[in-house]
């Protein structure tokens, strides 16, 4: 089953971007006298977009967590680099499309809103729909069903009873097989 | 040890298939001694695996590392505490555990339930007994946790450093005997189905069994978010990661089939639909078996490498077929027998909660499985994290909360939009005041946050005011005292007061997940001694670090002084070990906890100079509310169990004197 886990090896993505980009990163990742890893301070607007854009974006070495739940150096570094290109005036998504040309479309936490990745957001609301009208035509049949003596208060359970029925009529039958069965041979 | 562990193991293999083909046959055939027969081979399977159990404990406690499992798990430094935790942290020993709490939980419900079932108890117990011998089938031939290793070594290789936690004693445990739990009431209406009983008296059991598996895997959650929010060390508690969702769709199907069923219990109604309900759960808890235990998929929580994959797998499949397969054969007979008067009915209510408790389900296990499709057959990997679920599952999980408050309120088969109106008209003005000043004192100002709020506090307000009216009117009928009329109300429906409990538990966990999906704030800073960093309002002052060198680890504290506003609040001891062994650093966060918010502080590395450290710091705001959940909700369930659990009693002890099993054997 390992062929599934394999999460961050396609050596086909390191193109020219993939090392320039590594370089900043490792640069960024040891600032020489920073104080603090938050080195760029953001105005207040830009820090909740770069909080939102932490949660888009999974650090490539730790399992599934994004680089905003993570403490590892490489999301640290990630996160330099989102700050920096919001203050340059990037938009959201030239920062995921950055990420994506470095990191290649893993990187994302979840699949873009568009292309083929389409059908994971639709397929829920899809389902739902379908669920709602289900419902909907249950609901309808049982207002509109006969009421059955149950409903009246007339029997306790009648399936239950319809089975132990259905088992006296059995034995009941098979008696009267052979309580006829009887008489005949006696005839003979 | 180890003689005696696979043996003990071979025999209960053979008992339980021997077993599963008496019930079957006693079943089918109507033979009572078979059925005596079947149920003592449960008893004695369970007796056989206990001795196996106690094999590997020992084998533990002596540091037997002939045994491959023993010498991969433990080690001669390992406290004796933790054999506990290492008996299940890899496969083999995990799979006995499950096998163990499934042979146990089938003893104890043969043991329980009323002989008025007849020929569905029978199949019942064939059905336990099968899923019983598939896993010791397994254990026997792929992963025994006997199994003798190469060469005997020195030393073990020890444990895992991430499960020395407290909640680790508990968590995983918890969630495995959950998962398996779902086993029995899935059993009975397999068994229902076969002995084509398609009445309700299954339906004490199945309730009974599907609450205690409920509550089983939402604490073992509950206990799993701890022991992430306090260990794992990124200041959260849920990732929506793989092995957290295969545990929490099964715990949604139960979810939806404990309230379901109750519509059965009540009026007879959504026989077929409980049966697929429980069919449902069953097959989520086995694809979270397969997910734990094969690990298709990347995880925090993955601890056992695996090979076993295709095994659970096949298993899934054969419980899909089996189970949908007799299901729909058997499905023209299965009718219910009621009808309702009017859209505006607590069943309406139920259904509506069914269908957003697997819309969650669906959408969970399409995140899952989308990945796994993408990279088969697309061949690209992709990953459905955070934002997916946020996104679709957050809306769903907001209108599941405010039918909760709704749903209890309205009656059952019938009810009119003015009667409602006039129940609801209170609960919604005190919830909508309630709203508008938390917005207003909190300066909310978030769309989605306030109609959460309102949603949580809905639920609060009409449970209290619900109390309120039936402990005013049994005060002014029977004179009691106030709380004496209280605790009268309760006794009197404990079902229907142990869920409102309940409910106010998960109201108490919304509020945690607004509070700290929304409001928390983070800082990562590296800090000298003596130096000084702001989160929220708090300010942290680095005071230096304390190392200790133990036999596998080197643990370091550093400690931190934290004020607010100029105002010292004591100090914080984070904690965080290395471990060459297995190459590993693990954080214990400082966390000090208050209602209002937990200030949170990460030890994450020492700087080589030795003189600065990098912390992580995080303001969760109301996670206090969400641990607190857990015992209430522990409460609520045990509230909820009481009467059904006397009952089951009294109609288990009038059989057991009238007829006793050994007297027809």
């Amino acid at each position: 089953m390992n062929l599934f886990s394999r999460p961050f090896e396609s050596p086909t993505r390191l193109t020219a971007v993939w090392a320039l980009c590594l370089l900043a990163l490792a640069a960024l990742a040891m600032p020489a006298s920073a104080q603090t890893q938050d080195a760029v301070g953001l105005p207040e607007e830009l820090d909740v977009r770069a909080q939102a854009i932490y949660g888009e974006l999974l650090c490539p070495q730790c399992r599934g967590q994004t680089i905003g739940n993570s403490s590892a150096p490489v999301a640290v570094s990630m996160r330099q680099t989102v700050r920096e290109m919001l203050l340059e005036g990037a938009s959201n998504q030239q920062v995921l499309d950055f990420m994506v040309d470095a990191f290649g479309e893993s990187v994302l936490a979840s699949p873009p809103k568009h292309g083929s990745s389409l059908v994971i957001w639709l397929l829920p609301p899809i389902a739902l729909a379908l669920g709602a009208m289900a419902v909907a035509l249950v609901l309808h049949s049982l207002k509109h069903a006969p009421h059955p003596p149950e409903a009246l208060g007339l029997t306790a359970s009648s399936p239950a009873d319809a089975a132990y029925l259905s088992v006296v009529d059995a034995e009941l039958g098979d008696d009267t097989a052979r309580a006829t069965g009887i008489p005949e041979d006696q005839h003979r | 040890m180890s003689e005696l562990g696979t043996a003990s193991i071979t025999i209960a293999l053979a008992i339980a298939l021997y077993g599963a083909a008496a019930s079957a046959t006693g079943a089918r055939a109507g033979v009572p001694a078979l059925s005596v027969s079947g149920r003592r081979a449960t008893y004695a399977a369970t007796l056989a695996l206990g001795v196996a159990v106690l094999a590997l404990v020992v084998a533990f406690l002596r540091n037997d590392f002939s045994i491959a499992y023993v010498a991969a798990h433990s080690s001669l430094s390992m406290p004796r505490s933790y054999t506990w935790v290492a008996f299940y942290a890899g496969n083999e020993g995990s799979l006995l555990y499950v096998a163990f709490a499934l042979a146990a939980m089938s003893a104890l419900t043969m043991r329980l339930t009323h002989r008025r079932l007849g020929a569905q108890r029978g199949y019942a117990n064939a059905v336990l007994l099968g899923i019983l011998a598939f896993f010791l089938l397994v254990m026997r031939t792929l992963a025994n946790p006997f199994a003798q290793g190469a060469f005997v070594p020195a030393d073990g290789e020890g444990i895992n450093p991430l499960l020395t936690h407290p909640g680790m004693f508990i968590h995983p445990p918890m969630i495995m005997v959950g998962l398996i739990a779902v086993a029995v009431p899935f059993a009975f209406a397999m068994g229902g189905l076969l002995a084509r009983r398609l009445d309700d008296d299954w339906v004490d059991t199945a309730r009974v069994w599907g609450i205690v598996a409920w509550a089983l895997l939402g604490t073992g959650n509950l206990l799993g978010a701890w022991w992430a929010y306090t260990i794992l060390g990124w200041g959260g508690y849920w990732a929506w990661d793989p092995v957290e969702n295969a545990a929490f769709m099964p715990w949604l199907a139960l979810t939806a089939f404990i309230h379901s069923i109750m519509v059965q219990k009540r009026r007879g109604m959504f026989r077929l639909w409980n049966i697929a309900l429980i069919n449902i759960a069953f097959t989520l808890g086995a694809f979270g078996i397969f997910i734990n235990r094969g690990g298709p998929v990347p995880s925090v929580h993955s601890f056992g490498a695996s090979t076993l994959g295709w095994v659970f797998l096949l298993f899934l499949g054969v419980v899909v077929v089996g189970s949908f397969g007799l299901f729909f054969q058997r499905w023209g007979s299965l009718r219910s027998a009621a009808s309702l008067d009017s859209y505006l009915a607590r069943e309406a209510a139920f259904l509506v909660n069914n269908l957003l408790l697997l819309a969650i389900a669906f959408v969970t296990l399409w995140g899952v499985v989308f990945p796994l499709i993408s990279e088969l057959v697309l061949g690209r990997t992709i990953t459905v994290g955070e934002p997916f679920y946020n996104q679709v599952n957050g809306p769903l999980l907001i209108a599941l909360v405010a039918l909760m408050g709704v749903g209890p309120v309205l009656p059952w088969r019938t009810a009119t939009w003015a009667a409602v109106w006039r129940q609801l008209r209170w609960g919604i003005g005190i919830t909508g005041a309630l709203t508008v000043a938390a917005a207003i004192a909190w300066r909310i100002t978030l769309p989605v946050v306030l109609v959460a709020i309102a949603a949580s506090t809905l639920v609060a307000v009409l449970v209290v005011s619900e109390l309120a009216r039936g402990t005013r009117s049994r005060h002014r009928t029977t004179g009691a005292s106030w709380p004496a009329a209280l605790w009268g109300l309760v006794a009197s429906n404990r079902p229907r007061y142990g869920g409102y409990v309940v409910h106010v538990a998960v109201v108490m966990l919304a509020f945690g997940i607004i509070g700290s999906s929304f409001y928390g704030s983070e800082r990562d800073v590296i800090l000298p001694v003596g130096g000084q960093a702001q989160v929220g309002a708090y300010t942290v002052r680095f005071e230096g670090t304390n190392t200790t060198a133990f036999l596998d680890r080197t643990e370091r504290v550093a400690t931190l002084s934290v004020s607010r506003g100029g105002e010292p609040l004591g100090t914080l001891e984070a904690w965080h070990g290395v471990y060459p062994d297995f190459s590993m650093l693990t954080t214990r966060a400082a966390i000090r906890s208050t209602p209002v918010e937990d200030l949170y502080v990460i030890f994450s590395e020492l700087q080589p100079d030795g003189g600065s450290a990098a912390f992580r710091l995080l303001v969760n705001p109301l996670v206090w509310w969400m641990w607190l959940a857990g015992p209430v909700l522990i409460a609520g369930t045990v509230l909820a169990l009481w009467p059904a659990r006397a009952r089951a009693a009294a109609t288990v002890r009038l059989p057991a004197g009238a007829n006793s099993d050994g007297g027809t054997a």
